[in-house]
């Protein structure tokens, strides 16, 4: 409510900047945050990684 | 420990660089506030000029060394400078707009270049798909990244080799550098911006590298339990052939 009360009062090149930075810092906040998790899955994958010896299917 | 000080480092510049460009910068006397966006989009387009240059370096020393770890790099700093392309091509629609009243224009050199320069590496990174074999993917793409950097000096250029719609570079030389057309509050916002997305660019550049170092020890994994399995698969048909003889 807060949020629409204020929005027409902006002048209209506001739009196109929260536009760019939005876009520009949310992505960036996403792209580092899913290399991070990225990372992290890769690590425990590669942790947990059947032997060359195991026979396929892993061991009982 | 070093990558985490980078991390939080790059952060805080960010943060301390958004607030100056967004807030304390006076809006431009002719663009109004849409000037911010200035401060976001010249970082972009020069870290994608810098990511496909590195692509480009790494891809020469892998053809030199055969060092695996060389391509490694190049496929981080392509896939970094994808992402640093599109954020340029997206802030400049959104200046476009109000400033010159147009998203986009085909007709303009440097607009075009840059949706080029787009395609060329979002083509490197699925050409990089094509093969499993690391050292021929590897080998490839090297070439491929040289081919597709030819189009950076054309597109840094393009604003003065042709007339279009985008205007020339207000920092692009020394004597520019030292002497700049816009006044210096708005210099210091867009530097102290370059300089904390550079320092976010290293940060993300180390990441995007141990990711890449992790999937290739796994693909290796991968590889040598197939070759294991497949060995075993072998031994088993010999015996079972040696057991109906």
């Amino acid at each position: 409510m807060i949020l629409l009360s204020i929005m027409p009062r902006l002048p209209p090149d506001v739009w196109f900047i929260v536009a760019a930075w939005g876009v520009i810092l949310g992505g960036l906040a996403l792209y580092a945050a899913a290399l991070l998790r990225r990372i992290a899955a890769r690590r425990a994958l590669a942790g947990t990684r059947p032997m060359d010896d195991e026979p396929p299917g892993g061991r009982e | 420990m070093g990558t985490r000080i980078l991390g939080v480092g790059a952060l805080l510049l960010v943060v301390a660089a958004s607030v100056n460009g967004l807030f304390l910068v006076p809006a431009d006397l002719n663009q109004g506030d849409a000037q911010r966006i200035m401060y976001v989009h010249v970082p972009s387009a020069w870290l994608a000029y810098l990511s496909f240059g590195v692509t480009a370096l790494a891809g020469v020393g892998y053809l030199w060394k055969r060092d695996l770890r060389l391509d490694a790099v190049a496929l981080s700093a392509a896939e970094i400078g994808v992402m640093f392309t599109a954020f340029a091509i997206w802030s400049g629609m959104m200046w476009g707009q109000p400033v010159w009243g147009v998203f986009w224009q085909w007709e303009d050199p440097r607009l075009t270049t840059t949706a080029l320069l787009l395609a060329l590496y979002v083509g490197y990174l699925l050409f990089r798909r094509l093969t499993d074999d690391p050292r021929r993917r590897a080998a490839r793409a090297a070439v491929v990244g040289l081919v597709a950097a030819v189009d950076i000096p054309i597109v840094h250029f393009s604003v003065e080799w042709w007339r279009g719609l985008h205007q020339g570079p207000t920092i692009g030389s020394p004597e520019r550098l030292l002497d700049p057309a816009a006044p210096s509050q708005f210099v210091i916002a867009l530097v102290s911006m370059v300089l904390a997305f550079t320092v976010a660019w290293a940060w993300l550049m180390v990441r995007r590298y141990q990711l890449a170092r992790l999937d290739a020890d796994l693909e290796e994994l991968a590889r040598r339990g197939r070759v294991a399995e497949a060995r075993r698969a072998g031994l088993a048909a010999q015996r079972v052939e040696e057991a109906t003889r």
